[in-house]
């Protein structure tokens, strides 16, 4: 039977992307969307730069979920996953800094994007997301492979419950 | 606080209608840009009497002059060297203000902060009340004699957070609800600088606008 250690957890196969992307973009939306607002009640504006620097915070965070985890992380090649994702979290956070305002004043011409993000805090948001995203993967996976091993454990178990009821037969 | 030295705000003191007040200067300190051209005396379409000051200059002279200065006064004048000292009389009332020159792209503008007025009819208590601030104004030269001064209206920018089109740090206060932004510097110049691009339907209200020609003009 194969153990339940930390190498095989990683080395789980990803199962409904959808359901879980879902949930995750929807709680991060919220959350953001709460923050911009500043503890009050949302409005226009807010929901327009909600979106859109969600848009530009999913790009890193889905070439971590399913470019670097299964091909560095999963592969036990630690260092060169943490290269990358150091690589994947500056260029993204910098292209977001430079880019963001620009690309809300040509989506949204009339709306005013003042107080919201400074391009320091830019970097911090997407630290903060990205390491808190990936451990929500792997913890995903964990409890995904948690569940499979219990299956399999299960059907081991009747095996050998069916074979034992045959040889006392 | 001395009652000569409290301050009234700047919209009660020129216009009827309202300008947008802030808690903080409009520019950062990299848009300063002198210009010698406001320099000199004014007069104004609503005959008020305006005179244009280098605060440098007016420095200096007081330094010549023998006047020993204390740490504030040097803190003053490394914030406020690049600005000039506008001194504007109307109804034989004067106030005096700081006003800073900045640029947004091609467009000066300037940042006005009272700092001294005639204020002999303005009761102590409610005199305790008043607060500093800061307000902007575009500064146009139509020519090489006239100038005209728009200030932020209060009512458009209004227009633009009940449309919730903005997001900019800001108190509604007291029984009007006036206006009172509290957001950053840094936060402003990028404001002031979407508002001139930006495409509204008369942005420099006319009643917040002010027409100086030059006192000396030949007409």
């Amino acid at each position: 039977m194969q153990n339940l250690n930390f190498n095989t957890i990683l080395k789980s196969n990803y199962h409904r992307p959808l359901r879980f992307n879902s949930v995750l973009w929807l709680f991060a939306f919220v959350i953001l969307l709460f923050i911009f607002s500043k503890g009050q009640l949302p409005i226009r504006v807010d929901f327009a730069y909600t979106l859109t620097f969600l848009t530009a915070l999913a790009i890193p965070v889905l070439i971590n979920f399913y470019v670097l985890i299964p091909n560095y992380l999963k592969q036990e090649k630690y260092l060169i996953y943490s290269v990358t994702f150091i690589i994947n979290l500056v260029v993204f956070a910098t292209l977001s800094s430079w880019l963001l305002q620009p690309i809300l004043d040509v989506l949204f011409p009339s709306y005013f994007f003042i107080s919201y993000v400074s391009h320091k805090n830019i970097y911090l948001v997407f630290i903060i997301f990205l390491v808190a995203t990936s451990l929500l993967k792997l913890t995903e996976d964990w409890f995904y492979f948690n569940k499979n091993q219990n299956q399999l454990l299960k059907i081991k178990n009747q095996h050998i419950e069916n074979l034992a009821q045959y040889l006392l037969n | 606080m001395k009652t000569r030295g409290v301050l009234l705000i700047l919209s009660v003191l020129l216009f009827s209608s309202c300008i947008v007040k802030s808690l903080q200067p409009f520019y950062i300190k990299s848009s300063l840009k002198f210009n010698k051209d406001l320099l000199g005396e004014w007069t104004d379409h609503k005959e008020g009497q305006w005179t244009v000051e280098s605060f440098q200059s007016k420095f200096e002279e007081d330094k010549k002059e023998g006047i020993k200065l204390s740490e504030d006064d040097k803190l003053a004048y490394d914030t406020y060297k690049d600005g000039y000292i506008v001194t504007y009389i109307k109804n034989e009332k004067e106030a005096v203000f700081i006003a800073m020159p900045f640029k947004i792209e091609n467009q000066y503008f300037l940042d006005f902060i009272p700092i001294n007025i005639e204020d002999e009819e303005i009761n102590s208590l409610a005199a305790e009340h008043l607060l500093k601030t800061h307000s902007v104004a575009k500064l146009d030269f139509t020519t090489d004699k006239n100038v005209m001064f728009s200030w932020l209206s209060e009512e458009r920018i209004k227009d633009i957070f009940k449309e919730n089109k903005i997001r900019l740090k800001h108190e509604s206060i007291g029984p009007e609800q006036t206006l009172l932004l509290t957001a950053t510097s840094e936060e402003l110049y990028r404001f002031l600088k979407k508002y001139l691009n930006a495409d509204i339907e008369n942005k420099w209200k006319e009643s917040d606008q002010i027409a100086l020609t030059r006192a000396n003009a030949k007409p």
